[in-house]
């Protein structure tokens, strides 16, 4: 039990001089202390580090490898980075203002070697940039051609701020004390109810993120975290963002591992890992919300790996790839180079980074499944979206199938969400979005969440809309198989 | 050489950052204690042998600096005990570094006589080497 500074004063028996005289002594030595080793540490830090540059400079001269002569230096950087990347992500100014940094001076490098190559003036290149420049143009309008667009952009900026205070203090808000004790997941759950519609689905993939890390520290192998024990006795509904938040426990910390330098063995075993962690630990048919995950924790922290774990994962896990891009795409929703709406668009992103089709479908219907279920308390802000947006979301239905399965996981969540029934009333107030709403949002939302869902929740499949795919059919197959 | 200069400049932003992160946790001092142990944790693990020696002996010089300057208030400095444990260290953990850089050019003069060797008669291509190794995919 914590003692207060008059309970001490009574008992050490000493004068009100003498006691105060003795405490400001303690903290002055303690702070010395502390001083001293800060000293130590930051002297070795920078002996480290100049020792560091030393070696890279060898490594440069004297390459391993004539045909990647910069590999081992590429290498050696890379952890350092990360490791100073891990303590900037303390401070969400800081991460975000690398991130920013870090994403502005890989274009500019890529612009420069592409122009002293002359690839940047390729009539394919300068499309490119056009295309960018064009959904970045989009993207300000959105949110800065009238008044009214810039109190939905300011209610958007407020919803992504809220979300993302909920999901870092989670732990906090549900009173989860640190990971070497143990807490009562069925208490942990109502709290996270109690928070009330929509800060609760945040609440339980947070928790469901802590519940695992506690028992990843243990001796393997690691089983059963959300089919036994405790959890057993979960309430469905929380269960989908509970192995969401799993799956984060499982990605943060096995994607620390490897590096994009790593030999492809370990890379694979590493992502056979998080593979059987999955496997063993999720109830069936919610597998997917913990697999897709791994996808937001990879373009989040580790971006230079998504196309490696990409290929890697075609091999080890070929069913578990959808999840992993529809993953990407929700990432790009929460990166902070993203976060100002109106600033720099993710639509971007989804038509530069995807290698292949199904990457890029995915990649909408992620990213489509942030804004949705994010905005999802104010439509007229996603109304806007499709006003300036229609053109490129309307080209696949990759986008529809984002919205329709952020609305069934919704819906799942915290059944009968007044937001929700809210968002599925909804009727444009311009009458020429009506078409495009009904079209892309307003028919297939109500599809979603009033035929769909129930034959999912029925055949226990809820994991399935964690990634792009014709919802309406795969509920075809399961009718119809039940029916055969 | 695109990565390499993307690599470079990430790590002088980290870096930079870093250090305006330390600077707003010199309020609290353990905080920012453990912030540099952690960089230098991951630094020190891309350390050959030989540079791992070298920086124990070093970090261990340091360390003594530290404690004698502070040592100097307290009069802990005039102790010559101390000087004669300090002078020892000190000479044990050269004569480590120096037999760790010995072995360690040893093995690269070795190193690079036989890929001298390999590239001069033996036909294999220098290539060979990294596929050999296993390495994963890398970023365009």
């Amino acid at each position: 039990m914590r003692v207060g500074h008059g309970q001490r004063f009574k008992e050490s028996g000493m004068g009100a001089d003498a006691f105060l005289r003795n405490s400001l002594g303690e903290v002055g030595k303690r702070l010395e202390f502390f001083m001293l080793e800060l000293t130590k540490s930051a002297m070795r830090y920078s002996w480290a580090i100049s020792l560091f540059g030393a070696q890279q400079l060898k490594n440069l001269v004297t390459p391993d490898n004539l045909r990647h002569p910069t590999r081992r230096a590429n290498a050696a950087f890379y952890p350092i980075t990360q490791a100073v990347e891990d303590r900037l992500n303390d401070s969400a100014l800081l991460f975000g203002v690398f991130l920013l940094g870090e994403d502005a001076q890989r274009a500019l490098v890529d612009l420069t070697f592409d122009s002293l190559k002359l690839r940047a003036f390729t009539p394919s290149y300068i499309a490119r940039l056009t295309q960018d420049f064009s959904i970045q143009l989009k993207e300000s309008r959105r949110v800065f051609s009238s008044v009214e667009n810039v109190r939905l952009g300011w209610e958007e900026l407020k919803n992504n701020v809220e979300v993302f205070t909920l999901v870092k203090n989670a732990s906090q808000l549900l009173a989860i004390p640190p990971s070497d004790q143990d807490f009562d997941l069925g208490k942990a759950v109502e709290a996270a109810y109690a928070l009330g519609q929509f800060p609760d689905l945040w609440a339980v993939e947070g928790l469901g993120h802590d519940y695992a890390l506690r028992f990843l520290g243990k001796s393997k192998p690691i089983r059963g975290i959300l089919t036994e024990g405790q959890a057993r006795t979960l309430p469905d509904k929380c269960l989908t963002m509970m192995h969401a938040g799993m799956g984060l426990a499982f990605g943060s910390q096995l994607m620390d591992t490897i590096t994009p330098y790593s030999p492809a063995s370990q890379i694979r075993a590493v992502l056979q890992e998080y593979v059987t962690l999955v496997k063993d630990n999720s109830r069936k048919g919610y597998e997917g919300a913990a697999y897709e995950s791994l996808g937001l924790v990879t373009r989040f922290w580790h971006s230079q790996m998504v196309n490696i774990v990409d290929q890697h994962m075609q091999d080890v896990e070929p069913g578990a790839v959808g999840y992993f891009w529809h993953g990407v795409g929700r990432a790009l929703y929460f990166f902070p180079t993203y976060f100002v709406p109106g600033l720099l668009s993710p639509w971007i992103a989804v038509e530069q980074e995807p290698p292949y089709e199904l990457a890029k479908l995915n990649m909408i219907a992620g990213l489509a499944w942030a804004t949705t279920v994010v905005d999802v308390r104010q439509p007229q802000i996603l109304e806007t979206f499709l006003e300036y947006y229609g053109d490129i979301v309307s080209k696949t239905p990759a986008f529809t199938n984002g919205v329709m399965a952020t609305l069934i996981m919704g819906s799942d969540i915290t059944p009968d969400d007044y937001y929700i029934r809210q968002f599925l009333a909804h009727k444009p107030a311009h009458p020429q979005a009506t078409e495009l709403w009904n079209k892309l949002v307003g028919y297939p939302a109500n599809d979603a969440v009033h035929r769909i869902y129930p034959v999912l929740k029925k055949h226990h499949r809820l994991g399935e809309v964690f990634r792009y795919q014709d919802l309406s059919e795969l509920v075809g197959r399961l009718e119809g198989g039940r029916r055969a | 050489m695109r990565e390499f200069t993307k690599s470079i400049f990430s790590f002088s932003w980290a870096m930079s950052l870093f250090g305006v992160q330390q600077t707003t946790n010199l309020l609290s001092p353990a905080e920012a204690a453990k912030a540099f142990d952690a960089v230098t944790k991951a630094t020190e693990g891309q350390f050959t042998d030989v540079l791992k020696a070298s920086f124990d002996a070093g970090d261990k010089m340091q360390r003594n600096a530290v404690d004698l300057t502070l040592g100097m208030f307290s009069g802990e400095a005039l102790n010559p005990n101390k000087w004669i444990r300090m002078a020892s260290d000190a000479a044990k953990q050269s004569a480590e570094a120096v037999t760790k850089g010995l072995q360690g050019v040893t093995s690269t003069v070795q190193q690079a006589a036989s890929s001298a060797t390999k590239s001069s008669g033996c036909g294999s291509d220098t290539g060979s080497a990294s596929k050999s190794q296993g390495w994963g995919p890398m970023p365009s």
